[in-house]
This record gives structure tokens, C-alpha cells and sequence, in this order.
């Protein structure tokens, strides 16, 4: 069996970390980071356990860095930097925001690059083979039903990016935490109290910021490309009744085309794989302000009693 | 004056699910929701170039509409606003 990088001790990791750099595998992409951060080495260890730990790889696709920019900053207002192929594309954050930064950076590597795709600012699980994909706007309440959906036994593919392949319209697992803000970290801690969290990141420009560990079944499951089977848009409405409602196909494309990364950037091959999308899919409204009553709603949905 | 549509057939391509209709415009990348009467006009002008008067009487018996100044001033403004994003033009 190969090793994980929860074989690996904590020092263990810390070192590769400050040395020759952790090799990271998410889905088709490779990162290697390098960090001499505690609470780097601290979160990669705990949220991303189930990886695999790579000692060598053909190819690296991204490499990063956070590390403070010069040594005044590891003492005074202590701030940090993130590289990518030695270049700093941000401003530096607080030391105590380091985890969130990792992964905002490693999020900001797929967003900018990787135009092979379409790319939709989406959540993706699966069941039964079939992919649900949820576009959204920041602040709907894609991640906390993201979550609540994977620690009820939905695969995780992403709760940030949907990637879809251009040659046959399948969604790509990336497989990565998920990020959940202010109070839904308490609503997931309620919903599931054996969800493992990683470091709390406050005082950031989206307050407070934990993620979520993926669980081991859908880091696990391979890269093999997903088949879309829904195409959902969720909607958080304090105190709303549960409601998913059937959305016209040509109005979904728009939408989603509207939390697209690249779908313009694509022209008319971004609008081929839309079309794979939506053909492929049913596509649906939907309002919740109730975990558990969404949790069985989507799985009427995924059963076909909907 | 004669209507055409400078992309030729390769730069639209109209694509419906059932519903309504979308058109991707190559030139602009633009994607847009067509109603029914801007779709009629751009099929009629992907087989030929159409002069007005003909364009609204393919229109009005493709629709079933009959061809009233109501019609004619729908149909203007539609294809107006076809112009104006570049899929129509006039010569």
C-alpha cells in the first residue's frame, strides 16, 4: 500500500516542508510547497492525512511557497508571504491567517491557470456515479451544504472548482478541504461532531476562516472523470422553507457561464463543454435554511424521487 | 437595404435545450438568450442575404403573425438590437 502523508510524523513533515518541499497531489494537479510555518506543516498534516505522500514526481504543476518576506516581518507584526515560481502575486497577510492563505494560494494556482478546462466556481460531489454540481456567488451557502452533504456520505470533488473537461464534458476530482466562514464552522461542528477541522484563520477579509477535512472516501476514490447529473444553485434564506425548484436549461447555462473562471477566455470550446454540462444535467433552484431537511433532499434527488 | 450576418454560419452557433434558444457569437464571445423572433430572423438570414420586406413575410408565415404595423415595429426594434451587438448587419 502506498504511504500517506499521515505516515509521516509531524517533524517529519515539517522538515520536507522547510527543505526539499512537500509534493501535493490533488487530483491532475501536482503542487510542491515549501513553508517554514508551524501552522502550515500543522494543517497539511491533519487536512490532508489521506494524501498520498509523493517523494518524486514527472512533473510539478505549482510551486509555492509561504514563508515570511524578510526577517524583520518573522518578528514584528509577523506577516507572510506566498510565492508562486518565486514570485510574490499578493500582498503579505498576517502569520495568523497562514493556513487560509495556503489555501486561497493553492486555490488562485487552478483559478488563474489550468485553461484546459472549464472552470466554474462551483462545489462538486458525487453519488451513484453521477456528478451534483453547485455553482454560487460567495455568501449562498454552497460550502456549508458542500459539507454537510460529504460528511453524510456524498464523494467530495471540490468545494471550489468545477472542472470540466473540455474533450469529454466529465467533472475532474479535486479533492481538497473545505473552506467554511464564521458561523458555519459552528453549524458543520453541530451537524457532525466528529468533522475534523484545521487551524481557525481570523480576523481575515472573510472573517473567520477554518477548513473542513475531506473525508477519506473521497480522497480515495481516484481521478477518473465524473458524468454531470445536476446542475444545482443553492441559496442559503435564514428561516426558509426547503424548496428546490426546476430552473430552465437555457437560463442554468447562463447562470453558471456567470460563476465560469474562463468560460469567455474558451470562446466557442467553453461553450461546447457548457452545453455538454447542461445537456447532461438537471438543473434546479434551491433554498434551505435547514441542513438536515437539504441532506434529504438531495438524497430524493440522487434516488430519483424527486 | 439587405440584411446578412458578417459572421457566416461558422461565428453563431445557436443551441437549444428544450426551451429557449442561446446563440454563441464568435466574434464577441458573447453568449445570448434569444426570444423567438431575433431566432427566426438569424436561421432565415443563415440560409441567404434578405432584404426587409421579404425578411418580415418569411417572419410572419414562420410564426403564423400577421404582418401589422404591431409586427413590423417588433420586428425593427429586435433586429435593431441585433445590429447593434454586431450578429446582423446592413448593406
Amino acid at each position: 500500500m502506498n504511504s500517506r502523508i499521515s505516515d509521516l510524523s509531524l517533524s517529519s513533515l515539517s522538515s520536507r516542508l522547510r527543505n526539499e518541499g512537500l509534493l501535493l497531489k490533488t487530483g491532475p494537479f501536482t503542487y510542491r510547497i515549501h513553508s517554514s510555518v508551524p501552522a502550515i506543516a500543522e494543517g497539511i498534516h491533519l487536512l490532508y492525512g489521506d494524501a498520498a505522500d509523493l517523494l518524486e514526481v514527472d512533473f510539478v504543476d505549482f510551486d509555492i511557497g509561504l514563508n515570511a518576506p524578510s526577517l524583520l516581518r518573522r518578528f514584528f507584526r509577523p506577516k507572510l508571504d506566498f510565492s508562486f515560481d518565486q514570485k510574490a502575486p499578493f500582498k503579505p497577510l498576517p502569520l495568523k491567517q497562514a493556513y487560509a492563505f495556503l489555501e486561497w494560494g493553492m486555490n488562485w494556482c487552478v483559478s488563474v491557470h489550468m485553461n484546459q478546462y472549464l472552470k466554474l466556481h462551483a462545489a462538486v460531489l458525487e453519488r451513484n456515479g453521477k456528478a451534483l454540481v453547485m455553482p454560487a456567488e460567495p455568501g449562498a451557502g454552497k460550502s456549508t451544504l458542500c459539507a454537510a452533504l460529504m460528511l453524510r456520505g456524498w464523494r467530495l470533488l471540490s468545494d471550489e472548482h468545477a472542472l470540466i473537461s473540455t474533450q469529454d464534458g466529465k467533472l475532474i476530482p479535486v479533492c481538497r478541504p473545505v473552506s467554511l466562514k464564521n458561523q458555519s464552522i459552528e453549524v458543520i461542528r453541530h451537524f457532525e461532531p466528529t468533522a475534523v477541522f484545521g487551524p481557525l484563520s481570523e480576523d481575515t477579509h472573510k472573517g473567520t476562516v477554518s477548513h473542513l477535512k475531506p473525508t477519506k472516501c473521497s480522497m480515495d476514490l481516484g481521478d477518473d472523470g465524473i458524468t454531470p447529473g445536476w446542475l444545482v444553485f443553492p441559496r442559503y434564506i435564514p428561516e426558509s422553507e426547503t424548496r428546490l425548484t426546476e430552473r430552465i436549461k437555457e437560463v442554468a447555462f447562463l447562470k453558471a457561464g456567470d460563476q465560469s473562471f474562463n468560460y469567455s477566455l474558451l470562446g466557442l470550446t467553453g461553450f461546447e463543454a457548457m452545453s455538454r454540462l447542461i445537456e447532461s444535467s438537471d438543473c434546479y433552484n434551491f433554498q434551505y435554511s435547514n441542513l438536515d431537511e437539504a441532506v434529504e433532499t438531495f438524497e430524493r434527488l440522487s434516488e430519483g424521487r424527486q | 437595404m439587405q440584411y446578412y450576418l458578417p459572421s457566416g454560419t461558422q461565428g453563431l452557433k445557436l443551441r437549444s435545450f428544450g426551451n429557449e434558444t442561446l446563440l454563441f457569437h464568435a466574434a464577441s464571445g458573447n453568449t445570448l438568450l434569444l426570444n423567438p423572433i431575433a431566432v427566426e430572423l438569424i436561421e432565415i438570414l443563415l440560409q441567404a442575404t434578405r432584404g426587409k420586406e421579404t425578411l418580415l413575410e418569411i417572419l410572419s408565415e414562420r410564426l403564423d403573425y400577421v404582418l401589422d404595423e404591431d409586427f413590423k415595429a417588433h420586428v425593427d426594434s429586435v433586429l435593431s438590437e441585433l445590429i447593434k451587438q454586431e450578429i446582423i448587419a446592413e448593406q
